[in-house]
């Protein structure tokens, strides 16, 4: 045994490989009837369809074979020359050109690395010789019910499933193997349904049960449970990519969970199929809303996104359409759509174009490009429990209140009045700056030579574009305290900054005015861009070549609500902050620069009047900086109708904020009201959730898929080759309820493999994400089609279904296997035994919880983070990012069921990624089993394992009975049968030895009982917990505890 | 996977199980298959997948990735001509379209600036070393440098995702994966594939890095890259509890295979002798990986090459001399992923404290291997996700500046592994701005790397959901004969 590592490699691979292919291999004796898709559409789709498939633009020599009328058309013009001629493989070109030896000739050509074995070659040869029939793609075809064939062995018979099973073993002259043992049987059964192991009082219920429908009983009870819906919905978010971070660049935290939740309680309401995806697909867009038709919309915003600084959002938003079109035809389709991005599917009938109408349906929501590494990147939803919804209720009850106290009144006989005498108000003074610049060449002494000039009575400086000016008077200013500053400014072309302060050697430390085009943006910055804020206008609103008035204030939140920006004494509607993580200083030791950054010249224009206060001024304050009266605008009646509205809108606001006192304490406590509902709305989990644009962003086929070369404009659609759509708008709703017409010929197929899959081991074709010519002919085609008619004409009933796989005697049959069937059936494709397979990474980490006791059984909330070792996220993460520390939860956090361990896609927790769990930067629908010596070390000295050997340990120390009982009880609980004497013995034996070690050396049993955050006993003999800690560690190291059989 | 590989396998998997009854030793025979052994050029034994289709020149590999994009203009591409035009505008007609990062496309102007370091010409090719590479400088008749890298992206978590994967969107299998996958481990109690993230001095707020760079994508889990750590354990869970000494271990060990095997019995799974295996490799592990840890008895002359950090845990230089205990020790691909390389801004301040990271490690970890004849079968790769510009982003005097992202030319280096030694690969433009010949896509390196370790790039795939994945993509990728020996 020296090379463990390539040995598990060719286990994996042996798991994974196709039995069909390796017995015909194997046997090399050809079928009585070569039929088309289960022996000749591998071939052609492997060997020959890169180059004759359905790309007509790249079909060599004109040749298609993707159809009996191109591979038996005349390929020249000049003579007779055919690909095919039915039933003459002699006069076919095609078998001549797959036996020549002449290497120009041969196919397929050397350069395509592929070669055709002799098994292959008889096979198109037979199949021509009996008339080369084609056949429908198997998946393509409409699905029908087909009869259950006749056995020789009625007895086994338990419901339809097992006639094709128990047909096709007979055939192979196999007998099945006889019903599991009853406590193997609920074991089984147990973890199908819910994920976690039965507990003893149930097995033992189950032993004593000798009623006919005993074990029907047990299935009933099973899907009932509350666990089902944590255990399938874990499936189904492996599908959805769910993860509770953003995925790339700095991989913050994104709040997501109650979609989380909504697919549990989905799964254990028995949600029907057809209504679960529709709710995922387009919940958002379901007449009548509800708030978790809203939250099941997630589905497809669970994909990963960016926001890192340099991101062309172009780039991302085609990124993202692509991802939410190939997932979702991975999951309901069972189609890899994603290579059509670029160009046409070489083996499936689907073109690139029809692969953009598919992200039409994708690429219209109301997101933005860029995430903001923020945990709600809209469009999002708050979800509120009870008691929160009734706060918030309260909360705008007591805004609605507040807005009675003094209505809104524009015919108010007070307002009126002043309006008739406001002519006569004065501008208040200005407020003293605590720092102000004025440019003449007596105030604003500097090097060179600059122009000082007075324009419109304002004494400016002139700035090129080429100098940038410093001056010592640099209003340190803090980014937690307040200021207000503000300047007059010219411009022929803004294309930088106008002041700044900011030190390239600490990563841009300190502000600027930042004015690119003609939005008014400021920065405040510790360290670009982990450590800053940037936020601006929300419209280009500078004029140029015109004196703008500029002014900015500060509350010194540091926070980008706190920013207040005036354009000539108005305040401005302010945009989405870019950056708004600011929390440290911004203070530095640079002069101030006028006219541009320390280097970078941003300004051609002219510049006045620089003023600096160490306060937030008022609105009123900033239209006396301003000079002008303020509503001195607003007294002149407009002739057109709408700006008048405007007028009188604007003249009733300054009313009510300045001179009607009872408004004035009326709105200040309205504004307080509706603070408290945004600062409790914080507090409200939200989830991310899909909601349509008005206006379709339009999509476009993309040349080789780069998003910058569009070509031609499509509208959404589906492929040519399967059903049209419905009638209906053609969007989401409509694409969702397509998948659930009658004559869908995939939804059901895919859905029943994956779920026969997730219960058998492997899927009826093993391709689960594949239905598409490359995928594998199913094991058993009539059975899958069974199951698919049945799960359509059961109303897509679900836990119907499982119930259904779960009472056939086929999957009750016990999981031994012997030589002959090992041989025969090596991977149990022809469901000769029951299945036996390593456990999921969560139901391994779940059984220990569970039969330890530790287990906390609370469903949803949000994601908790259990032991995980120190430093596996800072070694990766991005300085600024939000999940650079781990810190790990305490109390029951540490023992919640593994699929509410916080998923940080960059750096998922190591019990998941060792044991095949997929980081969900992707759709995943089915999982590798690998063995590995890295889940050895894992299960051995991970300290969950370690804690629930030591509560195991301490259960049966406080059992009553002797060793050998409490040995059985213990085993019981890791495995859920009782251990024969060969076992009991190996048990006791190493028992003995581990207390023997511990009471010697008691120094080490006490360390040993310690590990975990839990609570160490003290009423008990520290050796013996020591000993039966180690021993119970080593049940959970069993193959058969970590294996379902 | 063709027919005649599955038959293959199962012939494999006949041989395994009809020899598992006899207990342990059965499985010496798969290692036939897939451990590649010390094969000679003239009769290359292949395993089951037909690997490695023709004899290679390296067993090993060591990448050496500077993530964050080290600036090839300040380090080994040499401009004299940036000096003449210092704070000239870049030419349109050089710049000819190119997509600028959201970082700099505001920028009124793109001012050129040339490197404020001292370049200098060294060893027998004569390539220009800058005077932030001392050690670097003194070694490059071992280095073959290729200043004609590129790639099309222009943001780091793409940009470096591209190059460990072969694809900028995540979800596909790194080459160290693929390696494992297709050739197999050399050893026999350590991981075949090592990732590590050393510690920087340069930029604080450094790039991320995503697990993705050394996972396995759509490959098993199995052959994704193993972290060695610098803080506790090297590898996760590797040692035994407080209060497990290794006689308990021992024994819980044996009693836990007894179980298993009894089980086996009763089952005739064969998964489970697998299984079994694997703890008795974990095992080994506890002793194979301290041992590999352990400095102790490195001579002092090996030390002092690889400078003063080595004996600091947790540092490239630390992480360089690891390495090569690894590749002594048949692990085949070794990675360091050295951070703190983006320099928007202040080159003067921390590109030196970078560069002083890296470059007597990597001439210490050329050098060691030479010694001791493992350069020959060991291909080391140095270099990051792209280039930076020739004009500055912000500031630019003579002393200070910064460079934004450059995906059109850059610098890496490759030594040992059959690669030709002291040549200079590939010529960019008087402004470092475009590649005027010599031209390697990342592509193209990757190809290049799988054709030292044997393997043929465009017959090397996966099947996934129905297609064939390979490493080096769908557009086409060439192997770089120019630089092979």
């Amino acid at each position: 045994m020296k090379n463990i590592k390539s040995i598990s490699f060719i286990a994996a691979v042996i798991l994974a490989s196709s039995c069909a292919l390796l017995e015909s291999n194997k046997d090399k004796t050809l079928p009585d009837v070569v039929e088309f898709n289960a022996h000749i559409r591998p071939i052609l789709s492997d060997k020959c369809f890169h180059c004759h498939g359905n790309d007509p633009e790249t079909a060599e020599a004109g040749l298609l074979l993707n159809s009996f009328e191109a591979a038996t058309k005349n390929l020249s013009k000049r003579r007779e020359k055919f690909a095919i001629v039915p039933n003459h493989p002699d006069q076919s070109s095609l078998i001549e050109r797959i036996n020549t030896n002449d290497e120009d000739e041969i196919m397929p050509p050397p350069e395509s690395h592929k070669t055709l074995s002799q098994y292959e070659k008889d096979l198109l040869n037979k199949w021509i010789e009996q008339g080369a029939e084609y056949q429908e793609h198997w998946s393509f075809t409409q699905i029908k019910d087909p009869k259950a064939p006749e056995v020789d062995n009625e007895e086994w018979i338990i419901n339809p499933i097992d006639n094709f099973v128990l047909s096709k073993l007979e055939k192979k002259k196999l007998k099945p193997n006889p019903q599991a043992p009853k406590e193997k049987l609920l074991r089984r059964l147990s973890f199908d349904t819910t994920g976690l192991p039965p507990s003893l009082e149930e097995l033992d219920a189950f032993l004593k049960d000798d009623s006919t429908d005993a074990y029907e009983k047990q299935v009933d009870k099973f899907l009932a449970k509350k666990a089902y819906g944590e255990h399938m919905g874990r499936f189904w978010l492996d599908a959805a990519r769910y993860g509770d971070t953003h995925g790339l660049h700095l991989d913050n935290y994104r709040e997501m969970w109650p979609y989380r939740d909504w697919v549990i309680n989905a799964f254990n309401q028995n949600m029907p199929f057809d209504q679960f995806s529709i709710e995922q697909l387009a919940g958002d867009l379901l007449p009548d809303v509800t708030l978790n038709q809203k939250i099941a919309s997630g589905f497809n915003r669970c994909n990963v996104t960016t926001s890192e600084g340099g991101s062309i959002a172009e780039e991302y938003y085609v990124r993202y359409a692509v991802d939410r079109t190939s997932t979702t035809s991975a999951v309901w389709l069972g189609l890899t759509t994603g290579c059509a991005a670029c160009h046409d599917h070489k083996f499936d009938p689907l073109s690139q174009k029809e692969f953009y109408e598919m992200t039409a349906f994708f690429n219209n929501i109301t997101e933005s490009a860029m995430d903001g590494n923020r945990k709600d990147t809209p469009p999002i939803i708050h979800v509120m429990n009870d008691s929160q919804q009734k706060k918030d209720q309260e909360l705008l009850n007591k805004i609605t209140t507040l807005k009675k106290v003094a209505p809104h009144n524009k015919q108010d006989s007070k307002f009126l009045a002043w309006s008739k005498n406001a002519k006569n108000l004065k501008p208040a003074p200005a407020p003293a700056a605590s720092k102000n610049i004025e440019f003449t060449k007596e105030t604003f002494p500097v090097k060179g030579n600059p122009n000082f000039i007075i324009d419109k009575q304002k004494k400016a400086l002139v700035l090129d574009k080429t100098t940038v000016f410093e001056s010592s008077t640099n209003p340190e200013f803090e980014f937690n305290k307040p200021f207000s500053f503000g300047l007059w400014i010219y411009g022929n072309e803004f294309s930088g900054s106008a002041i700044s302060t900011m030190d390239n050697a600490q990563y841009l430390r300190g502000w600027d005015l930042w004015l690119v085009g003609s939005n008014i943006t400021i920065h405040a910055i510790n360290e670009w861009p982990g450590n800053a804020l940037k936020v601006g206008t929300k419209k280009n609103v500078l004029k140029a070549n015109r004196w703008n008035h500029v002014f900015v204030t500060s509350d010194g939140s540091g926070k980008a609500n706190g920013i207040k920006i005036y354009l000539n004494g108005r305040s401005q509607a302010m945009g989405r902050p870019s950056n708004n993580n600011l929390n440290k200083t911004i203070k530095n030791k640079k002069p101030l620069f006028i006219g541009g950054r320390e280097t970078q010249p941003g300004i051609k224009g002219k510049i006045s009047d620089l003023r600096f206060y160490n306060q937030e001024l008022n609105p009123i304050q900033v239209t006396s900086v301003y000079g002008e009266y303020p509503i001195k605008h607003l007294l002149e009646a407009k002739k057109d109708k709408a700006q008048e509205d405007k007028r009188i809108n604007e003249l009733y606001t300054y009313y009510r904020e300045h001179v009607d006192q009872k408004a004035l304490i009326a709105d200040k406590n309205l504004r307080a009201a509706e603070n408290k509902r945004t600062q409790f709305l914080k507090s409200v989990p939200t989830t991310m959730i899909m909601q349509e644009r008005p206006t379709p962003r339009g999509a476009y086929v993309l040349d080789r898929g780069q998003y910058d070369l569009r070509k031609e404009k499509v509208e959404p659609g589906v492929p040519a080759f399967l059903p049209k759509l419905p009638d209906g708008p053609a969007n989401r709703l409509t694409f969702a309820k397509w998948l659930f017409l009658p004559e869908h010929p995939l939804t059901s197929r895919v859905t029943v493999n994956r779920l026969w899959q997730q219960v058998f081991g492997t899927g009826l074709t093993k391709t689960a994400g594949d239905f598409g010519s490359q995928s594998e002919f199913p094991s058993h085609p009539k059975l899958l089609d069974h199951l698919s008619y049945k799960f359509m004409h059961d109303a897509w009933d679900m836990k119907a279904l499982m119930k259904y796989m779960l009472m056939s005697a086929s999957y009750r049959q016990s999981s031994y296997v012997n030589d002959k069937k090992l041989k025969a059936d090596p991977y149990n494709r022809l469901i000769s035994r029951g299945p036996r397979f390593r456990l999921d990474s969560e139901m391994i980490r779940d059984n220990a919880l569970k039969s330890s006791g530790l287990l906390v059984e609370k469903i949803g909330g949000k994601s908790v983070k259990p032991y995980q070792p120190e430093g596996i996220w800072n070694a990766v993460a991005y300085s600024g990012s939000n999940t650079r520390h781990f810190k790990q939860d305490s109390g029951e956090d540490l023992y919640r069921r593994s699929l509410y361990t916080f998923l940080k896609r960059t750096a998922p927790a190591p019990m998941m990624s060792n044991f095949d769990a997929p980081n969900r930067e992707n759709c995943t629908v089915s999982r590798e089993r690998t063995n590995t010596p890295l889940q050895a070390l894992q299960l051995m000295n991970d300290v969950q394992y370690l804690e629930a050997s030591r509560h195991l340990a301490y259960k049966a120390l406080k059992s009553t009975g002797d060793d050998s009982n409490k040995l059985k009880t213990t085993f019981r609980k890791v495995t859920s049968r009782f251990p024969n004497s060969d076992e009991i013995s190996i048990m006791s034996q190493v028992l003995t030895e581990h207390k023997q070690h511990f009471k010697a050396n008691e120094k080490e049993a006490k360390e040993l009982i310690q590990h975990g955050d839990s609570k160490v006993p003290e009423d008990i003999e520290i050796d013996e917990l020591a000993a039966w800690t180690m021993l119970c560690s080593q049940l959970y190291n069993l193959d058969e505890a970590i294996t379902k059989e | 996977m063709n027919l005649a590989n599955q038959f293959n396998k199962l012939q494999n998997r006949r041989q395994f199980l009809s020899n598992s009854a006899l207990g342990l030793g059965a499985f010496s025979l798969m290692d036939l298959n897939a451990k590649d052994s010390h094969a000679a050029p003239s009769n290359i034994a292949q395993n089951s997948m037909g690997l490695p289709h023709f004899a290679p020149k390296a067993k090993r590999v060591i990448w050496l990735c500077m993530a964050g994009a080290p600036s090839h203009l300040d380090m080994l591409d040499y401009k004299p001509t940036l000096e003449k035009m210092f704070d000239q505008d870049l030419p349109e007609s050089v710049r000819d379209g190119q997509r600028l990062t959201g970082m700099t496309a505001n920028q009124s102007r793109f001012p050129l600036a040339p490197s404020k370091f001292k370049f200098q010409q060294y060893g027998k090719s004569g390539a220009w070393v800058s005077e932030l590479l001392p050690h670097t400088a003194k070694m490059v008749d071992d280095l073959c440098i290729m200043r004609g890298m590129h790639t099309e992206q222009i943001n780091h978590d793409p940009a470096i995702t591209y190059l460990q994967t072969g694809n900028q969107i995540p979800g596909r299998p790194s080459m160290g994966s693929w390696l494992s996958y297709g050739l197999g481990s050399m050893n026999d109690n350590l991981p075949s594939y090592v990732a590590m993230t050393p510690s920087w001095t340069g930029r604080k707020d450094a790039q991320a890095l995503y697990q993705r760079l050394w996972g396995s994508g759509f490959l098993p889990s199995e052959h994704q890259g193993i972290s060695f750590r610098s803080q506790g354990d090297p590898v996760l869970y590797l040692s035994d509890p407080k209060g497990v000494n290794p006689a308990t271990r021992r024994r819980m060990l044996n009693s836990l295979a007894s179980m298993n095997k009894k089980h086996f019995k009763d089952v005739n799974d064969p998964e489970i002798n697998a299984r079994i295996s694997q703890y008795e490799m974990a095992f080994r592990m506890q002793t194979s990986v301290p041992e590999l840890t352990d400095i102790s008895k490195e001579k002092k002359s090996t030390l002092e090459m690889y400078g003063p950090e080595v004996e600091k845990k947790g540092t490239f230089a630390a992480s360089c001399l690891l390495a090569r205990r690894m590749v002594e020790r048949d692990v085949r691909m070794v990675q360091i992923f050295h951070r703190g390389w983006d320099q928007h801004f202040n080159i003067a301040g921390d590109l030196p404290k970078q560069c002083m990271d890296i470059d007597q490690a990597c001439y210490g970890l050329i050098q060691d291997l030479k010694q001791r004849g493992l350069l020959e079968d060991t291909l080391v790769v140095w270099g990051g996700e792209f280039g930076r510009t020739n004009y500055s982003q912000g500031k630019l005097t003579r002393e200070n500046y910064g460079r934004d992202h450059h995906p059109r030319c850059f610098t890496m280096w490759a030594a040992g592994g059959g690669i030709k030694p002291g040549i200079v690969h590939g010529n960019t433009c008087e402004f470092g701005y475009n590649i005027v010949d010599g031209g390697i896509h990342i592509n193209d390196l990757n190809a290049t790397i799988l054709n030292q370790l044997g393997i043929d790039h465009n017959r090397f795939t996966y099947k996934f959901q129905g297609l064939d994945f390979k490493l080096t993509g769908v557009e086409g990728a060439r192997v770089v004969d120019e630089i092979l020996v």
